[in-house]
Order: C-alpha cells, then sequence, then structure tokens
C-alpha cells in the first residue's frame, strides 16, 4: 500500500466518521425529549387560594408555566381533581385520595377555562 | 276534602321532582375530551397531535354547544415538532386558545341510544383570534349514562392565518383533519 492510497483511505474513514456524528447530532435535535413536568423548576410554590390572585391579575403571563400548589380536594374523579373549587388538575388520582384532604400538587397551567370558570392545570403529578 | 289536599300535595311535590330532575340533567360536559388532528401528506414523522384535556358542554334542551382548548395541550409526539407548532405556527403565548360555539340541529335528548345516531352541527370556530362558520356531522351515542360525541372534519389552515413556511409546505397537507372525540357526563 502507498502513501497516497493510505492518505485517500484515512480521508474516507473522516468523511464517514464525520457523517456519523453529524447525523447524531441532527437526530437527537430532532428527537430531543419531552420536557417532563415532575422535572421542572416550579414557577410558583405556595397555597392555591393565594396564588388565585396573582393569577388572575395576569392570566396570560401564567399560561405553560408549571407551579407546585397546596390546597384542599373539593371534588375528584377518575379524569382529575379539583383543589379548593378552582383549580381542576387533570391525572388519574390514585384511589388512597379523598374529598376534603389536603394536597400538594405540581402542574403545568394550561390557563383559564371560562367554560366552567375554573383554572386548567393539564398535566399533574401528586407531591404529598 | 282530604284526600284532596294530599292528593294536590303529591302532585305539587311531584311536579317539584320532575322541575329539579330536568334542572339537574340539562347540561353534559367534560373538561378531558379528545381533540387530534393529523396534517400530514406521507413524510418520515407524521405532523399530528393530540389535546385530551379539551372542555365541552352540551345543553341537552337546546342543542347548545360550547367547547374550548388551550393550544398548549397539543401533544406531538416529537417535542420538537411540538415547540415549533406553539410557537410559529399558532402563536401560543399570544391566542392561547381556541372555541367553538354553536347549535345541533334538532337535537332530542331522547332520541339518542347507544348506537351512533348523526346529527348536524353547526357554529364558529375560532382558532388564532380568527372565526370561520363549520359545518359537520357529529355522532351521539349513550353509553353508562354519559353522551358520546364523535365527529371529524377538515379545517384549512390557511382560513386561520396560519401560515406554513414554503420550506415545509409540500410536508403539511392543505387540509388538516381534525377528530374529536367527547365522553360528556350530567353537570350536576
Amino acid at each position: 500500500m502507498n502513501l497516497k492510497q493510505k492518505n485517500k483511505n484515512y480521508i474516507r474513514i473522516g468523511i464517514l466518521f464525520l457523517f456519523v456524528i453529524s447525523s447524531y447530532i441532527a437526530y437527537s435535535y430532532f428527537y430531543q425529549e419531552h420536557k417532563k413536568v415532575a422535572k421542572m423548576t416550579p414557577s410558583y410554590q405556595g397555597n392555591a387560594e393565594i396564588f388565585k390572585d396573582s393569577f388572575f391579575t395576569s392570566t396570560e403571563k401564567w399560561s405553560g408555566k408549571v407551579v407546585v400548589l397546596s390546597g384542599n380536594i373539593s371534588s375528584l374523579d377518575d379524569q382529575g381533581l379539583m383543589l379548593n373549587e378552582t383549580f381542576f388538575c387533570q391525572l388519574h388520582p390514585p384511589p388512597s385520595l379523598k374529598e376534603g384532604t389536603q394536597l400538594t400538587i405540581k402542574g403545568r397551567l394550561a390557563g383559564y377555562d371560562d367554560l366552567l370558570e375554573e383554572i386548567k392545570l393539564d398535566e399533574c403529578v401528586i407531591l404529598e | 276534602m282530604k284526600y284532596q289536599l294530599i292528593n294536590k300535595h303529591l302532585a305539587l311535590m311531584l311536579l317539584c321532582n320532575l322541575f329539579t330532575i330536568t334542572i339537574f340533567s340539562q347540561k353534559y360536559y367534560t373538561k378531558t375530551g379528545v381533540t387530534s388532528f393529523q396534517a400530514s401528506v406521507k413524510t418520515f414523522e407524521p405532523v399530528a397531535a393530540v389535546n385530551k384535556s379539551t372542555t365541552a358542554l352540551l345543553d341537552t334542551k337546546t342543542g347548545a354547544v360550547a367547547s374550548l382548548l388551550f393550544i398548549q395541550s397539543f401533544k406531538f409526539k416529537v417535542a420538537l415538532m411540538q415547540e415549533h407548532f406553539n410557537e410559529n405556527y399558532m402563536d401560543a403565548d399570544k391566542f392561547p386558545k381556541a372555541t367553538f360555539k354553536g347549535t345541533l340541529k334538532n337535537f332530542n335528548y331522547n332520541l339518542l341510544t347507544s348506537k351512533p345516531k348523526v346529527f348536524y352541527l353547526s357554529g364558529d370556530l375560532t382558532i388564532k383570534g380568527k372565526t370561520k362558520t363549520i359545518k359537520t356531522k357529529v355522532y351521539l351515542h349513550k353509553s353508562n349514562n354519559k353522551i358520546i360525541v364523535d365527529s371529524s372534519f377538515d379545517i384549512k389552515p390557511a382560513d386561520f392565518g396560519i401560515e406554513i413556511p414554503s420550506v415545509v409546505r409540500n410536508k403539511i397537507a392543505e387540509k388538516v383533519t381534525l377528530k374529536l372525540y367527547y365522553e360528556l357526563k350530567a353537570k350536576k
């Protein structure tokens, strides 16, 4: 094998290597993971009743934001639960949850539902 | 005389009961209705998304329908596509929700059975701040005291001012197929 051919081979391997790397980068950019509510840092953390006021002063600002809220379960079914009669948290509640008990949830605010007059959180996890 | 009075009382009570029953079963609703769309011509990755948090209300007395969904609640398989959908196509910060207000023509609760029945729905669909009148078929049936709403219709993104950049124009269909599946329960 002469030197010229050897160099050519190196270039070929280099190009192949670059191609693999760049397609990997493109692939992982395109197929990046969904942000998980459980792992995101909340924009608000505290009492649901107090949060209600700050939500209504600037409804738009809160859309898509993740918050941690503590409140009282006012009702629940297999699709979700109501916190303080104002916040609808969409989740499949475990059977241990009971109406009238205190709960802290972490969820993503979808916005204000003016048909049912409640604040909707579309992705929720129970913290305690 | 005494019997008459009792009868009157009974009649009144019965009337009251009937009255409350009709009032209580007038509205059916869901908070977790499924609205999905399919916007792709054949591509390597389908342009499709599902919103499982749609609110829908049906007045069973008048056939009036109202529904609402948040754009940001649409979930795509590809996270990047979801981001582009919200930011570039739908401007979700500025127009966070899509709404519909309309009526089911000749709706009568008593016509509903466990077999799907066709009704005609017409009303105003508002997406990205633009309103357009929609007419479509809706299939309704009863199941476990719920009213199941099933429908599918096409809309044009251009009608709602949703621009599709020329680079991806051949990957996104001119007509987008919307599918609805709502399980409505009686409002207490």
